[in-house]
This record gives structure tokens, C-alpha cells and sequence, in this order.
């Protein structure tokens, strides 16, 4: 038994001829916090979203949490319970009420009372800073109040793991700070954490590891130090020279 | 697999279609052989019985021509006439649109056999009233304006659905180059608007084809009419009945699978 | 030559009027239940993962859908006599009111088949236009497939698509009509039996017509309730919390 709760060996991934991941090596130590940046098309969204399933590997070996996603026997919604995702697009669930959307899973997934799943969900709102939004629905909300909400209806599963998926790139400008601070006060906590993000300065911050994406390989991983101040590869040097300038 | 299956039959329209008909018409043999295996379809299929339900009678205009014949002159005429109900719908000039809702909707309310009825026997009575004359109108004539009047109600209503859909920046865009209304309508939102409507237009084009079965009730000899003709003859319903049947799908799937050809192929010039 | 409008036929007569009424709410009534359920079902099943229940769920969309409703009337009544086949619909028929049980349950199957095909198209459209993300944070939350659908795919789609549904339910209504050929006494009926007993078929139809505006309207008015009460339902619930 390994020590990483994230293995990918040599995955391969194709979209009938487009070869999206090109034998991809990616494992994540349980705890640590990894953000995943690139260009458009490298594969970075792909990738994150192998873990749970959503798309499937064409070849290579997954393991998460011990579970070998191509093992016919493993349950797959077991797997997605414990590797809860947060979307671009929040994907919220607009003919419920923000308390339901929090309580919809423990409730009919985890078999939880209502009682508990809702006490639970105020007390996931609160850490998220919006319990008076309870009782309304998606659409009243700001976008950035609808991602706090996905990323507490994430949290209600109890997750060992959470994948981001470009969080804060459906945004407008002044939203971004509140979704990122939730991020990190998560950060702080025991979960491990793969995001996909443009968000440089969020990654320097909280970051245990950046990795650079591109045409579907990984070109480039290192610690958030190494990794600003001392590329190695020139198309990382070139992408983050594009990002400064902006 | 099944994504498989639907790629290698988007590329092979035609076996996809050759299949279909095939499967239905096996489905219905079996059928057949387990509830019915006393049926005797070639007692049923004599030369003359098949010209007959084919067309009609010694002398006359019938049979499954005159279906065709019915469902092509009522849809040109209630495409006309339901496309400038459509637009008067659609208009905010009042005095077009108050008659046009009215209409629509008294017509999409009433069954369509109800309008065949009031046609056949109303417009005597109403000329007889009105204008003191005695009018007899025949059953195919009756027929022909109720498709008209209750099809160009349906057909308005595709035509609005259609002129609702066009971006606001296309008149716009018109408007700015100066020209007026007759040519905005003209050059560039009606041209892209019908090319819209093309599914839903083939689509009441099929049902108005299914409808043609209706007019058996004022005793125009059209397919249906033909066939339960045979069967008082020959009291051998369930065998002329799936004639029947079978002769309906594979028109009617034929046209919807045209529908669907013409769909793709203008799909490229609508711009959503 | 003129025609003498008799408006008193109406009255004489209403018991015809209001038997056919009658006739046509049992036909449109059960039959709008049934095709509704069914053609969810068929909806369901055609955007299914598993092949041949979708193929299934094709075939009969396409097989009912392109036979038309008078054919497929008279095909069961004229073919089977349902009392022999369904024993269980004499009671059934005796305890709604019916008296001539192959006729109405001809008629009615036939109503539901064909309506259920509208439906489930309908029912299609609604789910396949939905976003995918809606599914996939179903998905990211451990919800298997039935979860899915039953909780956050089938709520939504009906309510999408609740227009059409509302004018596949006023279709209905209209095809009952037809049952008329086969000698279900519903309202188009009794605008023939009105006429051939007095001549006075003008008036019995606008009468008839009147009923059946009536019917459509008064049906659009509930499914707009009924679409109004969902929204509605949905809002109040997360208040009741705390």
C-alpha cells in the first residue's frame, strides 16, 4: 500500500483520434494540495476529471483511495463520495433550495436523517459565510454565492478529497476573492486538494506543489518556490511569462 | 456499443431506414402468427383489391393517390394562408393580430374531425342563409378547406415560434443598412426564419398526412376509406387493418426520415 | 331558401349533450393519466444507457407515431374483442359507467398509444436539454443512476417541457373525437345523433364546439395552475426548515 491517496501510471486518454493525455504520471500524497495550471487544451480539466470517473481513461492504471477505477468491482459512486468535485460552472441544482442542494446527497446517498444532514449544512453554511441564503434558490444567488454553496455541498459528503476544476474562471472579477479565501481556510484542513486554476497568487500561497500541463503531458512540477522563480522548461517559462503580463 | 451502432447508421441512412421497416414488418408477422394465425393476407391481396385501396374507384380520383394528392394540395394551401396568419400573429399591428388569435386559436381548440364536419355540412347552410343559394359542395372540396382552415392554424403558429426565434440583432442590423420592412422581412428574416421552421414544417406535414385517415367520416374514398371498404365486403379486418397500418408507417416513417435528411443539410445555415 | 335556426333542439336534447360530455371526460381523463405515465416511462427509457431498452423504447415511439389514431382504433376493436383477451376491464367498464366496454377500451388504447409516443418525445427533448453539468454534480456527489434521474434530471425535464406536455394532454382531448367512428357515444357523436334525429346539425355543432373550447381552456388553465403550484411547492419547502 502505497502512501498516495492519487496514482495515475502512464494513463492514456483519447476522444476517438484526439490523443488528450499523453501517458500521463500524476500522484498526490494524502493531505497535500497541488494546483495543475496551463494552456487551453492541455488536458488539465481532462485529467482532474479522470479521477472520479467522469471521463475514462483509455489506458493506464488509476488509484484512488486505494480503489482501482478500472476494477470492475469497485463501486464507482463509493469512489465519488470520497473525491467530491467543485465545477466552473457550480452546477447547482436550481429547483432546490440552497438547503437542499447541501443536504440532497448526505440524505439520500449517505443515509443520513434530515435533522442531521440540515444541521450540518447551516453549520457548512456558516463556514462558508452565507446561512441566510438557506431557504432560496440558486438563481437568487450571485455566482460567487453559488460556488460558496457547491463547495459546501461538496464538503456535506465528507470528502477525503477535493478536485477543483477551474473554480473561479465563470467569476466576475470581484467574486474571485471570497471563493478563493473559502479555498483556503479548506487548505488549512485535512483534506487533499487537486485544483485546476489560472489563480497564480492562490497557488503561491497554500500550494504544496504546482504542476504545468501541456498538450495533454506534464512538462513541469515543483514546489510553488522553484516553480515561479526558477522554471525549467520553456514552455513553462513562456506560459508564465503570459500570465504575468496580463 | 449503442454509440457505435448510431455513428455507423448516420453514415448508412439508407440500410438504417431498409432495417427499420423490415424489423416492423417482421414484428407485426410475428404478431400475427401468435393472436392471428387463421390471417390470410393473400386472400386479401387480389389485383383488384389492391388497385382499389392504390386508386380508388372505376372512374373516380381515389385510394392511396388521392391521399397523396389531398395531403400535398392542403399543405401548399394552409402554408400560404397560415404564413400570413403567422406573421399577423406575430405582428404588433392590432388589427392584423386580433383576427389572426382569434382564428389560431378557435381552430387549434376544435377537433379535427368537428371541422371536417362543419365544412361538409355548415357551408351549405351557411351560403343557403346568407346568401339565399343552394351550394353543394363535394367531399373532397370539404375536406380540402377544412385541412386548410384547422393545418394553416398549426402552421402560424410554427411560422411565430419561427419569426420569435430570430435575434433581435438581425433587424437590427437591417435597420441600420436602411432598409424598411417589406425588405428586412423579405431578404434577410424570412429567408432564415422558414429555414428554421424546416423541421417542425416537415414534422405537421406528417401529420397532416396521418390526418388524411379522417376524411373516411364525410366518405371520401382515400386510402382508409378504401380498405374498410374491402372489409365490408370481405369481413377480413384484421389482415386489411395491418395493411392498413403497414402502408401508413412506412409513408409516413419515409417522409419523417426525409425530414431528418433535409434537417442536416440546412442545418449549417442556421446561425443559433 | 334560408335556414330557420331552431336553438331549442339544445334543450330537448341536452341529455344527448351532456352524456357525450360525459363520455369524452372518461376517454380524456384516463387516457391523459395513462399516456402521461407511459410515455414518461418510454421517454425514460429512450435516453437509457442500456441498448435494447432504448432500441425498445424507439420502436414503439416510431411504430405508434407514424400509424394514425383511426387506423390504430379500428385495428383493435375490429381485430379483438377486449372482454375476451382482458377479462378484468367488465368490471372495470361497469364500475366507470360504460355500457359498450370494446368500443370505449378500443378507442382508449388506441388514444393512449398513440399520445404516449408525443409525450415520450416530449419527455426527451426535456432531459437531452438539459445541462450536462446537472448530471455530473449529481454524479460527483455518489448518486447512482436512478437517484439521478428520479431527484434531479426527471423534475427538471418535466418542467421544461410542461408546455408541450400540456398540448399533447389538449391533443388528446381533440382525438377523442375519433372514438366517434368506431360508435363510442362522445361528444362528436351526439353532434350526428342531434342532427340526424332533428336536421338541425348547425346548431348541435356549435354546441359541441362550445363544449369542447371549453374542455381545451379549461385544461390549459389547470396545467398552468398545476406549473405554478411545482414552482411554488419548491420555494416554500426550504422555508419550512430550522
Amino acid at each position: 500500500m502505497s502512501d498516495y491517496i492519487i496514482e495515475m501510471k502512464n494513463i492514456q486518454k483519447h476522444y476517438g483520434d484526439f490523443h488528450a493525455l499523453k501517458d500521463v504520471n500524476f500522484n498526490v500524497k494524502k493531505g497535500e494540495i497541488v494546483v495543475v495550471c496551463g494552456p487551453s487544451g492541455s488536458g488539465k480539466s481532462t485529467m482532474i476529471r479522470c479521477i472520479n470517473k467522469l471521463e475514462e481513461i483509455t489506458q493506464g492504471d488509476l488509484i484512488v483511495n486505494g480503489k482501482n477505477l478500472a476494477d470492475k468491482s469497485t463501486d464507482i459512486n463509493k469512489v465519488r463520495q470520497e473525491a467530491g468535485m467543485v465545477f466552473q460552472h457550480f452546477n447547482l441544482f436550481p429547483h432546490k433550495t440552497i438547503l437542499e442542494n447541501i443536504t440532497i446527497g448526505p440524505i439520500k446517498v449517505k443515509k443520513m436523517s434530515k435533522k442531521d444532514a440540515e444541521a450540518k449544512a447551516m453549520a457548512l453554511l456558516e463556514k462558508v459565510k452565507i446561512p441566510h441564503q438557506a431557504s432560496k434558490h440558486p438563481g437568487e444567488l450571485s455566482g460567487g454565492q453559488q460556488q460558496r454553496v457547491a463547495i459546501a455541498r461538496t464538503l456535506a459528503m465528507e470528502p477525503d478529497i477535493i478536485l477543483f476544476d477551474e473554480p473561479t474562471s465563470a467569476l466576475d472579477p470581484e467574486m474571485i476573492g471570497e471563493v478563493l479565501d473559502v479555498m483556503k481556510s479548506l487548505a488549512k484542513e485535512n483534506y487533499t486538494i487537486v485544483c485546476v486554476t489560472h489563480e497564480m497568487g492562490f497557488a503561491k500561497e497554500v500550494a504544496d506543489r504546482v504542476v504545468f500541463m501541456a498538450d495533454g503531458e506534464i512538462l513541469e512540477e515543483n514546489t510553488p518556490e522553484e516553480f515561479f522563480n526558477n522554471p525549467q522548461n520553456e514552455r513553462t517559462k513562456q506560459f508564465l511569462s503570459e500570465i504575468i503580463n496580463h | 456499443m449503442s454509440d457505435k451502432l448510431n455513428k455507423y447508421f448516420a453514415q448508412h441512412r439508407f440500410l438504417y431506414y431498409v432495417l427499420n421497416i423490415a424489423l416492423i414488418v417482421s414484428l407485426l408477422k410475428l404478431f400475427q402468427v401468435t393472436s392471428y394465425p387463421e390471417a390470410n393476407f393473400s386472400e386479401v391481396l387480389t389485383a383488384g383489391n389492391i388497385k382499389f385501396m392504390l386508386f380508388g374507384m372505376e372512374d373516380e380520383f381515389g385510394g392511396l393517390m388521392l391521399t397523396f394528392y389531398l395531403a400535398f394540395v392542403a399543405i401548399i394551401l394552409s402554408f400560404i394562408f397560415g404564413s400570413i396568419l403567422g406573421i399577423a400573429r406575430w405582428s404588433d399591428i392590432k388589427i392584423f393580430k386580433i383576427p389572426a388569435v382569434l382564428f389560431i386559436e378557435l381552430f387549434r381548440a376544435i377537433p379535427h374531425i368537428m371541422v371536417i364536419f362543419w365544412v361538409f355540412f355548415a357551408v351549405p347552410i351557411f351560403f343557403a342563409l346568407i346568401f339565399n343559394i343552394k351550394v353543394t359542395t363535394s367531399a373532397l372540396t370539404s375536406a380540402i378547406i377544412a385541412f386548410t382552415l384547422f393545418e394553416s392554424a398549426h402552421i402560424a403558429e410554427i411560422v411565430r415560434a419561427g419569426l420569435n426565434s430570430m435575434p433581435k440583432g438581425q433587424f437590427e442590423a437591417a435597420k441600420t443598412l436602411g432598409m424598411n420592412s417589406w425588405q428586412t422581412f423579405t431578404l434577410i428574416i424570412l429567408p432564415q426564419a422558414y429555414r428554421r421552421m424546416i423541421p417542425p414544417l416537415v414534422s405537421q406535414f406528417v401529420s397532416l398526412f396521418k390526418d388524411t385517415s379522417l376524411v373516411y367520416v364525410i366518405g371520401v374514398v382515400e386510402f382508409f376509406r378504401a380498405a374498410t371498404i374491402i372489409n365490408n365486403r370481405i369481413y377480413m379486418s384484421f389482415e386489411l387493418l395491418s395493411i392498413a397500418a403497414i402502408i401508413y408507417f412506412i409513408c409516413a416513417f419515409t417522409l419523417s426520415q426525409i425530414a431528418g435528411h433535409l434537417e442536416k443539410k440546412v442545418e449549417k445555415q442556421i446561425n443559433t | 331558401m334560408g335556414y330557420e335556426f331552431d336553438w331549442t333542439v339544445l334543450l330537448t336534447y341536452k341529455q344527448l349533450l351532456i352524456d357525450g360530455f360525459v363520455m369524452t371526460l372518461k376517454l380524456s381523463i384516463i387516457g391523459i393519466f395513462l399516456a402521461f405515465l407511459i410515455g414518461s416511462f418510454m421517454g425514460l427509457a429512450r435516453v437509457s444507457k442500456n441498448f435494447f431498452v432504448s432500441l425498445f423504447a424507439t420502436y414503439y415511439v416510431e411504430f405508434f407515431r407514424n400509424i394514425p389514431l383511426i387506423v390504430q382504433m379500428f385495428f383493435i376493436y375490429f381485430s379483438f374483442t377486449l372482454t375476451d383477451s382482458f377479462p378484468f376491464l367488465e368490471p372495470f367498464g361497469d364500475w366507470i359507467g360504460i355500457e359498450n366496454h370494446n368500443e370505449f377500451f378500443s378507442a382508449l388504447i388506441a388514444l393512449i398509444t398513440y399520445t404516449s409516443t408525443y409525450i415520450a418525445e416530449a419527455i426527451r427533448g426535456g432531459i437531452q436539454s438539459l445541462p450536462k453539468g446537472q448530471t455530473e454534480a449529481a454524479k460527483t456527489l455518489g448518486m447512482n443512476y436512478t437517484q439521478t434521474m428520479y431527484f434531479i434530471v426527471f423534475p427538471q425535464a418535466i418542467k421544461i417541457v410542461w408546455g408541450p406536455i400540456t398540448g399533447q394532454f389538449l391533443n388528446l382531448i381533440k382525438n377523442s373525437s375519433l372514438a366517434m367512428t368506431i360508435g363510442v357515444a362522445e361528444l362528436t357523436f351526439q353532434t350526428q345523433e342531434i342532427d340526424s334525429l332533428t336536421f338541425r346539425g348547425f346548431e348541435a355543432a356549435t354546441a359541441v364546439t362550445i363544449l369542447y373550447l371549453f374542455l381545451t381552456l379549461f385544461t390549459s388553465y389547470v396545467m398552468t395552475l398545476i406549473n405554478k403550484y411545482m414552482l411554488i411547492k419548491t420555494a416554500s419547502k426550504g422555508g419550512s426548515q430550522r
